[in-house]
């Protein structure tokens, strides 16, 4: 169990993160929240980039304050990740491998990580030449490279296209099995798709850490749904807050988040997005 | 201690970069061979230029760790900070200096006699110097271009005003004929102990950096 207990970080007199504490068990855990919550500081905090201000951070015996053991267990993929371009992906892995401390091993371990990534027959090409999707691949080889306990990624699916996003999500779902793998993101879906656990991060403070059904059911209640003409639609969409809407031949299908229901609308069942929605338009206000 | 030093890899990933210093060598070589009867001519090719180019390595090793968006993650492995910073630049400065011992060896075999020691003494001092330069100019800025600049504004303004600017961090000799022993202790131990404030600078800046792209 990975424990973070009271976290703070300042730049300056700026709080990037306030009294975070989470329990994170094996399996994937998810945080969420907008650009600017904070989410990248605490994940360059739990990879030891960054030191924090105030508070600590525990796996079992081993306290964050010994980084360099922490790095032995710790993989990260960072939100942009193309290093090397003029290298080859085989390569890369090797060089990293190295630096990793697995110079006797690196052979063998990085065949290894590149079957598990789908990435054997992209080996000798250089990065420069792969698909942002093979290069996000590239970047989860060297966080996996060793197995380690701890799987950190920041925005994983960001820049991706559906089906890499899809493929990239599976991934991350399978390397769960054996490790705590904890993405970053503010692309609700990737929580949504992946995660056991997730926390709402917003301005640096935790709003809210549950599992993915308990933080649905904040909105329960508050999700309406209705179905409305062209001329309905634009008319409802100024006074009420429509989260989403599907175009139904000449009808629209609307999602509104509200305490009280619209004329006509009928309670919906909410989705972790609804619930997000929700609480941001609540911290908001 | 395991290996951790990947030198061929780290020149690979230099490019273009990596070759440019043995052109440089293999320029001089041949100028010194045409100019085979002006020592003092010779010198001051050799001096300004050599050892300005030791702070190309220092510069692009670390283009990559310093500079590229992802690059933190280098800095999340187990790896000291030691040794991805001053160890990798030093090694490099090691090579650097084998490459001058080669280029007056050559020189002093081929074109001109007896210039080999004073001068692998005074340039010596003087590549550390500038390896010290490159690696310290690479931590302040994180960027090659402003690396560049800075090595480029201290080797003009020092060349164009003859070391009269801020003398206090000149380096350059200037000298048209060899040194003589007590010359050439001052200004090697002059270039040496300035090396030395940038290396030790260097490294504590990198130790610190945290300027993540």
């Amino acid at each position: 169990m990975l424990e973070i207990k009271n976290i703070s970080k300042c730049y300056g007199k700026f709080p990037a993160l306030t009294d975070v504490s989470l329990e994170i068990s094996p399996g994937m855990f998810g945080l969420l929240g907008p650009n600017g919550a904070g989410k990248t500081t605490l994940m360059r905090i739990i990879t030891t980039l960054l030191t924090p201000t105030a508070g600590e951070i525990s796996m079992g015996n081993i306290n964050w304050k010994k980084a360099h053991l922490v790095r032995n267990m710790i993989g990260y993929l960072p939100q942009k990740f193309s290093l090397y371009k003029n290298i080859t992906v085989k390569e890369v892995l090797h060089h990293i491998a190295v630096l990793r401390g697995f110079y006797d091993q690196r052979e063998k371990m990085v065949v290894d990580v590149l079957e598990k990534v789908n990435l054997l027959e992209q080996k000798d090409k250089k990065i420069k030449e792969l698909s942002g999707g093979m290069i996000r691949r590239v970047g989860i080889a060297q966080a996996i490279l060793g197995d380690p306990q701890i799987i950190v990624v920041d925005e994983p699916t960001a820049g991706l296209d559906p089906a890499e996003r899809i493929r990239f999500r599976r991934l991350l779902h399978y390397l769960s099995k054996e490790s705590i793998v904890i993405i970053s993101t503010h692309i609700v879906e990737d929580i949504a798709a992946t995660c056991e656990q997730a926390a709402i991060l917003h301005k640096g403070k935790i709003l809210k850490k549950d599992d993915l059904k308990s933080l649905s059911d904040m909105a329960k209640g508050k999700v309406w749904s209705m179905t409305l003409s062209t001329d309905e639609y634009f008319n409802i969409s100024k006074e009420w807050n429509v989260i989403s809407s599907q175009h139904l031949g000449d009808k629209y299908n609307l999602r509104i988040i509200s305490e009280t229901p619209p004329n006509g609308a009928v309670s919906a069942t909410p989705t972790l997005e609804d619930a997000y929605l929700y609480l941001m338009g609540c911290v908001s206000e | 201690m395991k290996k951790k030093l990947d030198v061929f890899y780290d020149f690979k990933v230099m490019g273009f970069n990596a070759h440019l210093p043995f052109l440089i060598s293999l320029l001089l070589i041949l100028y010194s061979c045409l100019r085979k009867d002006a020592l003092n001519h010779i010198i001051p090719a050799l001096e300004l230029t050599f050892p300005v180019f030791a702070a190309w390595w220092s510069i692009f090793l670390y283009q990559y760790i310093l500079e590229e968006p992802g690059s933190e993650t280098v800095f999340s492995y187990p790896t000291s900070r030691l040794q991805l910073g001053f160890l990798r630049a030093f090694v490099f400065f090691i090579f650097y200096l084998f490459l001058l011992l080669a280029i007056l060896l050559i020189i002093d075999q081929l074109c001109v006699a007896r210039i080999f020691l004073p001068l692998a003494v005074q340039l010596g001092s003087e590549v550390f110097f500038f390896a010290g330069l490159g690696f310290w100019a690479i931590t302040m800025t994180a960027n090659s271009g402003w690396s560049l600049v800075i090595l480029v504004i201290y080797s003009s303004t020092q060349i164009l005003t003859r070391g009269v600017l801020f003398p206090i961090i000149n380096v350059f000799s200037f000298n048209t004929n060899l040194l003589n022993a007590s010359e050439l202790w001052f200004s090697s131990v002059h270039s040496f102990s300035l090396g030395v404030i940038l290396w030790i600078w260097a490294q504590i800046s990198f130790g610190r950096f945290h300027k993540y792209h």
